[in-house]
């Protein structure tokens, strides 16, 4: 156990080619924390009496309490390698001694932007699956997210005590168990990795990128240790030893010879080199302590060099088991130096992530300091996330110093996410109080911190609500604005029993904007505070943090509710005419759908108001059949400032002073497309044409005042002439259960409005793997409703995935969906009815 | 007006006479007691006033000519030479004694019919006459009794207000509700007693009588409200923090409790003075040219937003619309500077936020906080907001550079404000205007010097004078040249013809 002084960290911080950034990922309950536990408890600058506490990362009494993470946590490791680990790292280091900074990560869908935040700053992560369950939903979304922002990752094959004491598998099925899941976790690298950037990052246990052991029982291991083991032992090298370990390399006991076949010419059986030298001792291990073979399971201990102390010798069964195992195999040891050898130093990965991270041009300082990991040049730090503080309200900055330096006291340039380079936008410039080292539950006070370094920072949490880009150049671009896989699509509204709270609620809705990635805090127009958040489990977890922490008043909360989108199912059926308040102004107006693909570019920002307008009508015409003369006169996207869908798009012939009203048109489309007419919910996808307009020859008739009422009459007309529609969110929802609790899935599921679309059976396991659609507005409760009804053997992993058009015309009284809209009227304190056309359009 | 108002209903709207006070025009020998001839009549002798303005709301306007020529009458027939004349179409709300109109035709004296807000003139007397509505005080008072009793508990401490028609039967509802010897209390406003006297503002010993003494704290109060859905009865459940509130419509002869609608109300104030902390640039609305101090009220936001260091400019519009609002696109938020019954226009229409004074000082004030508590009378803000200007309450931290941005529930994201009027910059503005800038290619001056309207001006994709027409034989460089304008009139101008 190492204890080092702030100083000795600082030094080990200067040595980039030494440290390794990483985080956690894996899917919920594959023992994500249980594992970082060991890891602490082998390897720390925490004090050792600290070290060791079960789930040392779950800093949180909830996450203690449910036994789920919420917030992602960093610590940050020391570990020291020995000569002939060193030899296996391919690129330069400098000393033995490792810096190790590690982010414990949540594993639960809801809390994935937590993810996002933890793989930003990292530049490995370590892929932990369970060997039960194998390759589960998110373990393939956390690993598609690392590698689209270019992290590497290595497998730890977790819970392999599960399949020796629950399942009792035999050598050869658990042989076949991992190969699945390494092969599994192959499928998805090879689907989203970047082999020009990153080259191939297939994991394999042969090449030691592939771990195995039991987080719970702390013990662990890579083929690396037994190929050292075994190579010294029978005096070959290991690295042809560890190649022997894996796959079909058979030992022929006999001949002492290896092959490729179970058989030899003899006819002879021949072990698998896995299974005989690997596993073999660790299932007589098992197998002797656990059935009572204590005389036997200690003969072992003695040959394995495993020294056990006279009180862990009285030890019975599993507590035996687990100290031979620590001792045999400490789980640390194959981790840290599995960690060390394979995944990239600050320097080695910044190289090829500059260019997916920084949005500038890619030759400019900043550029050249973040690929370079260079300490002298201009600063470049990314804020990920901020971290609540004891001080009720400030936040420490969590972020990643890309290059540069930063220190206590300098004045940096905070850019927020809607910096635009060359404007004064969303820009501060600021000194930074302190920095700090975060370490799990403790601070610790730092001078400077240079580039590859994760890094907390006090006193600029004021001037960024979630992340931002600090720096120090004045030309510098901003970093990539996190993209998450979750959208905030659940709301709930929330208010104070007690009106004088309000205030505090406000503030507490600011802190809690702060303190999680993702959750939205807004007051909508009807005067209701809302919550939004990516799921029940995220919300639950938001609004008791909020009346708890944040707040600290009570709080009494509304039932969760789903936004829509209004959009328009047809074309107009006639051009909508509205007249000015002053009758001298006429707008002819049609509006119709958008393509679903060409809703979705523009909200993935692929086309922007920005584009080059020619181009993006080449574009629109080529692939999306517009006329190229339309797309050309687009006048603008709206709601803007969020990559709103819908266009307007000027198709009048030789209208005169048209240019002049055009601000007023924008302006007017700009504010009605926030509230459509018939629920007041935001529009979606819809292209509105102004196809003619007749103008009062006087520019005072024609001012704003009367084109933008008259602007947003003719959208309203237009899109009730255009069959109004109504999008509602959808869940993906993924499932793995047994084949027995299919029936139950398919019951909740249809109750609820969900529909199964794929269903494949797990190879090797008898379990089955579900996908399926399930409107949000359905989901509340649906976790609950489906444990019920399958025993508890069902768990769903449910994320918004796209806006799903609702049967029916919002503006039809006899038609289902009026009910909806009804509700939603209803609940804004809105007149029930939708309005009549009469309102919106005039006669000529 | 909701948004899909073209105007024309302007023109159109039928005025629902049959409610309020005359069922179709009054007959003439109840013109005497329905509007009090005889105590105008008196108060106008004793004031020897000459020229008197007659000032009714639209749903009165059929009885006018009848009160009128029945003053005339009685006035001229003692030998006087006394003129009256009708004021009709006010400028802002009829509840407004519209002294400006008056002052056109010289009058020396005005006599307001109708519903009121109560609002003091600044300059002349006035006289008010509310009209009597019929009410049946027992039944009133039977339901009350029988309602109330059951929504609370233990002894109730009832206080009585009224809409104006109602307020001569006021005390005969008390009686009847003490009849009634459940409440453990009853109490009423006497406002009316005091506002039906003759008001002089240049007499001040009297105006303050007239003011009366703000109500006492009705915390532990339940309020009966006598008449049916008003502004009133809104201005009521807003300001007045009590238990609860009943009103009991006479025509309808209903009771109901009267508040899920109010916490409603609240929020979306509320959401009202969220908009107005985001805003840069305010608008502040003259729309009483009427109520005591609103020149006072005016100058306080002025300065409160000076201090704030955002920009204000200050409008006068007449009567409010969309359309007229919606002209000023570089104004961020509108304050409406009115009688406390229009004060709260419902802005869901409108394209900016409109809010009322009391909710700017919530959004600008640093100290201040929303409570739930509301102010719509003028005295009481200027009571909390001018100490507060002294205290330095809405200043801008100038020792910060820029200014903590602050999180903005309206979007859910930091906002940070523009600032204008900063001292530091005008202590060298006046240095940098002498400086010379070099003409720029599109020939734009270059700073506006700190200049809202100049701003917004540069993002606009429109700016006049064929700067920026996309017709390339104007060559941009150059200023367009003057051309000969249209002549005439809207309707038709010379060429058209």
């Amino acid at each position: 156990m190492v204890n080092f002084t702030v100083d000795q960290i600082r030094g080990l911080m200067d040595k980039v080619a030494n440290i390794r950034n990483m985080s956690v990922i894996a899917h919920v309950d594959h023992g994500k924390s249980t594992l970082t536990d060991s890891l602490v408890a082998k390897a720390g600058i925490i004090s050792s009496a600290k070290a060791g506490e079960t789930r040392f990362t779950d800093t949180r009494q909830d996450e203690q309490d449910r036994c789920i993470t919420i917030k992602s946590t960093a610590i940050s490791m020391y570990f020291e390698l020995n000569e002939d680990q060193m030899e296996d790292i391919a690129d330069k280091s400098n000393g033995n001694g490792f810096l190790i900074n590690l982010i414990d990560s949540p594993g639960h869908v809801d809390f994935s932007s937590e993810v996002t935040a933890a793989l930003r700053v990292t530049d490995g992560a370590l892929v932990v699956v369970d060997t039960v369950s194998g390759v589960s939903v998110q373990t393939e979304t956390v690993l598609r997210q690392a590698l689209t922002e270019l992290i590497k990752p290595v497998v730890m094959i977790n819970k392999v005590d599960r399949a020796l004491l629950e399942l009792q598998l035999p050598q050869e099925d658990l042989y076949q168990t991992f190969c699945r899941v390494v092969e599994n976790v192959n499928v998805s690298i090879a689907t989203y990795q970047d082999e020009n950037a990153m080259g191939n990052l297939l994991v394999s246990p042969e090449l030691g990128t592939v771990a195995f052991g039991s987080g719970l029982h702390a013990w662990g291991f890579t083929l690396r240790q037994f190929a050292t083991r075994y190579a010294k032992r029978m005096g070959s090298d290991r690295n042809k030893m560890m190649a022997k370990l894996w796959g079909d390399k058979f030992f022929n006991q006999a001949t002492k010879k290896w092959s490729s076949k179970t058989t030899d010419a003899t006819g002879k059986h021949s072990d698998r080199g896995f299974n005989m030298f690997v596993l073999d001792p660790i299932y007589k291990i098992f197998a002797t302590t656990m059935n009572g073979r204590k005389d036997e399971a200690l003969a072992l201990v003695d040959k394995l060099d495993i020294v056990l102390t006279s009180e862990e010798r009285d030890l019975v069964d599993k507590a035996l088991l687990k100290v031979i195992m620590r001792k045999f195999l400490p789980a640390a040891e194959a981790l840290m130096e599995m960690i060390c050898i394979h995944l990239p130093s600050p320097v080695k990965a910044q190289a090829y992530r500059c260019g997916g991270l920084y949005e500038g041009p890619q030759d400019d300082e900043c550029a050249m300091g973040i690929r370079k990991c260079d300490p002298s040049a201009p600063l470049m730090l990314y804020v990920s996330k901020m971290v609540p503080t004891s001080d009720k309200g400030r936040f420490y900055a969590f972020g990643r110093v890309f290059s540069g330096t930063v220190r206590s006291g300098q004045k940096v340039r905070i850019q927020g996410p809607n910096y635009v380079p060359g404007s004064k936008s969303d820009l501060f410039i600021k000194s930074i109080q302190r920095t700090i080292l975060m370490m799990g539950r403790y601070i610790e006070s730092i001078e400077d911190c240079p580039a590859g370094n994760i890094i907390g920072l006090v006193g600029v949490d004021q001037y960024l609500l979630k992340s931002g880009t600090l720096t120090t150049s004045e030309t510098a671009h901003n970093l990539k604005v996190m993209k998450f896989s979750v959208s905030p699509v659940v709301q709930i509204a929330v208010d104070v029993k007690n009106q004088q709270d309000l205030p505090k609620l406000i503030e507490g809705l600011k802190r809690l904007s702060k303190s999680d990635p993702c959750v939205l805090c807004f007051t909508s127009e009807s005067g209701e505070h809302i919550v939004a958040g990516a799921g029940e489990l995220h919300l639950e977890i938001c609004l008791k943090d909020l009346e708890e922490d944040h707040a600290q008043v009570p709080i009494k909360q509304s039932d969760p509710v789903v936004p829509y989108r209004e959009t328009v199912q047809t074309v107009s059926s006639v051009a909508a005419l509205s007249k000015s308040p002053n009758k001298h102004n006429r707008i002819h107006m049609t509006a119709e759908p958008l393509q679903d693909e060409l809703t979705l570019l523009i909200e993935e920002g692929k086309i922007t108001p920005r584009d080059e307008f020619k181009e993006r009508a080449r574009r629109l015409a080529e692939d999306f059949g517009w006329d190229v003369n339309d797309a050309r006169k687009i006048w603008a996207f709206a709601p803007e400032g969020s990559n709103g869908s819908n266009l307007l798009v000027d198709m009048t012939k030789g209208v005169q002073y048209l240019n002049e009203i055009k601000d007023s048109c924008v302006s007017g489309l700009q504010g009605s497309c926030r509230e459509g007419p018939c629920t007041e919910e935001e529009m979606r996808g819809c292209r509105f044409n102004i196809m003619d307009v007749t103008l009062h020859a006087d520019s005072i008739h024609r001012g704003a005042g009367q084109i933008m009422p008259t602007m947003r009459r003719a959208i309203y007309g237009s899109m009730l002439l255009a069959k109004p529609g109504l999008q509602e969110p959808i869940y993906l929802v993924e499932i793995q259960c047994p084949e027995n609790a299919m029936g139950g899935i398919y019951g909740v599921l249809t109750r609820r409005r969900g529909h199964v679309f794929e269903e494949a059976q797990r190879p090797g396991t008898p379990l089955y793997n579900i996908k399926a659609y399930l409107p949000v507005a359905e989901s509340f409760g649906f976790t609950a409703d489906l444990r019920s009804n399958t025993g508890g053997q069902a768990f769903p992993q449910s994320v918004f995935d796209h806006w799903q058009l609702m049967n029916g015309e919002a503006n039809d009284p006899k038609g289902k969906l009026y009910e909806t809209v009804k509700t939603v009227r209803k609940r804004k304190g809105l007149p029930e009815e939708v309005p009549g056309l009469d309102r919106y359009i005039d006669k000529l | 007006m909701p948004i899909d108002c073209d105007g024309s209903d302007v023109i159109q709207r039928q005025v629902d006479i049959s409610s309020a006070l005359a069922h179709g025009p009054a007959l003439v020998d109840s013109i005497g007691t329905l509007y009090e001839i005889d105590k105008t009549v008196a108060a106008i002798l004793s004031g020897g006033y000459q020229r008197i303005a007659l000032q009714f709301p639209d749903d009165l306007l059929c009885d006018s000519t009848a009160v009128s020529s029945e003053l005339q009458r009685c006035l001229n027939g003692e030998g006087g030479k006394v003129q009256v004349f009708i004021l009709a179409d006010t400028s802002y709300g009829s509840c407004c004694v519209d002294e400006v109109a008056a002052e056109h035709n010289a009058a020396d004296f005005i006599v307001h019919y109708g519903r009121t807000c109560l609002s003091l003139t600044s300059r002349l007397p006035v006289l008010y006459v509310f009209g009597r509505l019929p009410i049946d005080p027992v039944d009133c008072a039977n339901q009350a009794a029988e309602v109330i009793k059951d929504s609370a508990e233990d002894g109730v401490k009832l206080f009585v207000l009224y809409d104006m028609p109602y307020a001569y039967a006021a005390a005969a509802v008390c009686d009847a509700l003490r009849d009634c010897a459940v409440f453990e209390c009853v109490e009423m406003s006497h406002i009316a007693d005091n506002a039906g006297r003759l008001y002089d503002p240049r007499n001040t010993a009297e105006s303050k009588q007239h003011e009366g003494q703000p109500l006492v704290p009705l915390t532990d109060y339940t309020i009966l409200y006598l008449g049916g859905e008003s502004l009133a009865l809104t201005n009521i459940l807003l300001t007045l923090r009590c238990r609860a509130v009943f009103s009991y419509d006479p025509p309808t002869r209903l009771l109901r409790e009267e508040s899920a609608l109010v916490n409603r109300h609240l929020a979306r104030r509320y959401k009202m003075v969220q908009h107005a902390r985001d805003a840069d640039v305010i608008g502040i609305v003259v729309g009483t040219l009427a109520a005591t101090r609103y020149l006072r009220v005016i100058e306080a936001l002025k300065e409160m937003v000076r201090r704030a260091r955002k920009k204000a400019y200050v409008f006068v519009v007449g009567k409010l619309n969309v359309a007229k609002l919606a002209n000023f696109a570089e104004i961020d938020a509108f304050v409406l500077v009115a009688c406390p019954e229009n004060s709260l226009v419902d802005s869901r229409e409108f394209f900016r936020p409109l809010v009322t004074p009391y909710e700017l000082q919530l959004a600008l004030s640093r100290s201040r906080q929303w409570t739930g508590d509301y102010v719509t009378d003028f005295r009481a803000f200027l009571n909390n907001v001018e100490p507060d200007i002294a205290e330095g309450d809405y200043d801008v931290c100038d020792n910060e550079e820029d200014g903590v941005p602050h999180f903005s529930m309206v979007t859910g994201t930091l906002k940070q404000n523009r600032r204008f009027n900063d001292p530091r910059q005008n202590s060298t503005g006046s240095a940098d205007s002498l400086e010379l800038t070099a003409r720029n290619q599109r020939t734009e001056i270059a700073r506006y010097m700190g200049s809202a309207g100049a701003e917004y001006l540069l993002t606009r994709s429109f700016r006049g004078l064929g700067h920026d027409s996309n017709d390339s034989t104007i060559d941009g460089s150059l200023p367009a040249l003057a051309v000969e304008g249209r002549s005439g009139i809207a309707r038709g101008y010379d060429n058209e013809k």
